[in-house]
């Protein structure tokens, strides 16, 4: 489900893109130096947008440095800085997570998911770890997975409007996301809240339409099947997830943040409409059936 | 409390950058972690949690606390007046939302829900989606708020305020309209429909088209 949350790069300057680079690599490593090598693989864009966030936040003292990669094949920018344990944290305690909700779906999975589980599945004893550092993320996650399986199961037998209800999961995905935006309760508790809130239904409610296609094949569940056939179905879609991204993006506004901007503004604004957007050209969107 | 502006020791006209800084500024200042050593320490914490205030007051005011678009942009939070200005029709029975009303202004949106769906089927007009949808807006239940305004729409087509509320909050303008609002500002940024990697550009791409295909061949190294 996760993932949305990278930039536009085209858009980014020359020195964002560097800046990007070594959240990304930097939490890579982070990853592999916390949990072993074959964790890089659970990587997740989402929280390398944390990490950037929480920089931009507390304005920590950041070193870059350029190493090479066995993975892309030549030099990258990788950054060190305190909050990038966080952030590769929270990305156990997703990624954790979002294997328990794989194997629930049943879906086929790909080559690069199954090497992900089974990297996610040898690091439960430093999960536990995690869990017992920050029992209120750890907590949050777990029962959102719970409710939400129990949701989409109660709900895949409600084909009628009347239970048209996307906002049920959008919002439990929010309450998680704000959890886990939410390192501690400080000064900046409450924004990252409202910013948690609105990002994550908006991640929820944009990967479910990627997802129609996929779901209607294999007969998984998916909030929009009771109005895929109303007219302008998939405009209606979009306007909800712009007044969404509207009030997220408003609440960052709200933030007394400098640093890395520019980044999060051209993730918030634009990186991350864009598996959504490559869902809504496609032609089937347009009233044709896929 | 003292004025806001004054504590943070700027105008009333400064733009938000400014007024950020100077929280940052003083935040710095007063934390209770760089006053550790301070005799007068608690002074600091209470000059701390004087400057989040201010702060927090300014810049909720600024941006609306984030709330209730629809008050907002309509730049009336008075539903009785408006809906008294409405032709809309009565079913027969004296349908009266004053009740709901009252909620709504007080922002009880739970409240006014819970009265509107206490209402009979014959009381379901317009009005009721119309409110109905500011209920479900308060909630943040945005799905089914649009969907309750675009019924109220399709139930009074003739009814131009209903009609001008959902095109506004379609073009994501609840806070703040035209190129000002989230939609015109998107614009500028423009959207990617291809799945590029974020770090595409920065080295060859034909070690990212590998990153996509065989990660795990060379994590190991």
């Amino acid at each position: 489900m996760f993932g949305l949350l990278l930039p536009f790069s085209e858009k980014l300057s020359e020195e964002d893109k560097k800046t990007y680079e070594g959240y990304y690599c930097g939490l890579c490593h982070q990853l592999r130096e916390q949990f072993g090598k074959k964790s890089s693989l659970i990587l997740q864009y989402d929280c390398v947008f944390l990490a950037l966030l929480r920089n931009g936040l507390y304005e920590k003292e950041e070193s870059f440095e350029k190493t090479f990669c066995g993975h892309k094949l030549r030099k990258v920018n990788v950054c060190s800085e305190e909050g990038l344990r966080y952030a590769a944290d929270m990305n156990l305690l997703l990624a954790y997570q979002n294997y328990r909700d794989r194997v629930h779906d049943g879906q086929r999975r790909s080559i690069t998911l199954r090497a992900a589980e089974s990297a996610v599945k040898g690091l439960s004893s430093e999960y536990a770890v995690i869990a017992a550092k920050y029992p209120r993320q750890a907590k949050a996650v777990a029962e959102y997975v719970e409710k939400l399986e129990a949701y989409e199961d109660r709900a895949a037998d409600l084909k009628e409007k009347a239970e048209y209800t996307p906002d049920i999961p959008a919002k439990m995905t929010g309450d998680m996301l704000a959890e886990i935006l939410v390192e501690k309760e400080d000064e900046y508790a409450e924004y990252l809240r409202r910013i948690g809130r609105g990002l994550g239904a908006f991640i929820y409610l944009a990967d479910a339409f990627t997802d129609i296609e996929k779901d209607l094949k294999t007969g998984d569940y998916n909030p929009y099947l009771p109005v895929l056939s109303e007219e302008g179905f998939a405009e209606r879609i979009k306007d909800y997830l712009t007044i969404i991204a509207g009030r997220t993006e408003e609440a960052f506004e709200m933030l007394p943040l400098f640093r890395h901007r520019e980044i999060l503004r051209n993730i918030l604004y634009s990186g991350m409409w864009t598996a959504f957007e490559k869902s809504y050209r496609k032609d089937w969107n347009k009233g044709e059936k896929p | 409390m003292r004025d806001p502006y004054q504590v943070l020791g700027v105008s009333p006209g400064a733009t938000d950058d400014e007024l950020k800084s100077a929280y940052r500024k003083l935040s710095a200042k007063y934390h209770p972690d760089n006053n550790v050593n301070n005799p007068n320490k608690a002074e600091a914490e209470e000059r701390f949690k004087e400057v989040q205030a201010a702060y927090d007051s300014i810049i909720k005011m600024r941006h609306n606390g984030g709330n209730a678009g629809y008050q907002h942009q309509s730049g009336s939070s008075d539903y009785t007046g408006r809906s008294n200005g409405y032709q809309y029709q009565n079913y027969g029975n004296n349908v009266n939302f004053s009740t709901v009303i009252a909620y709504l202004n007080g922002r009880s949106y739970a409240a006014a829900m819970i009265e509107l769906m206490k209402m009979p089927e014959s009381a379901r007009n317009g009005m009721w989606y119309y409110l109905k949808g500011h209920a479900n807006w308060g909630l943040h239940n945005t799905m089914a708020a649009m969907d309750d305004l675009y019924r109220a729409c399709q139930l009074e087509p003739g009814n131009a305020a209903f009609r001008r509320e959902y095109e506004t909050l379609r073009q994501g303008n609840a806070y703040g309209g035209g190129t000002n609002g989230y939609a015109g500002r998107s614009e500028q940024y423009g959207r990617s429909e291809l799945r590029t990697s974020p770090l595409c550009g920065l080295g060859s791409c034909l070690s990212d088209f590998l990153c996509e295909i065989l990660p795990w061949v060379f994590c190991c190294l």
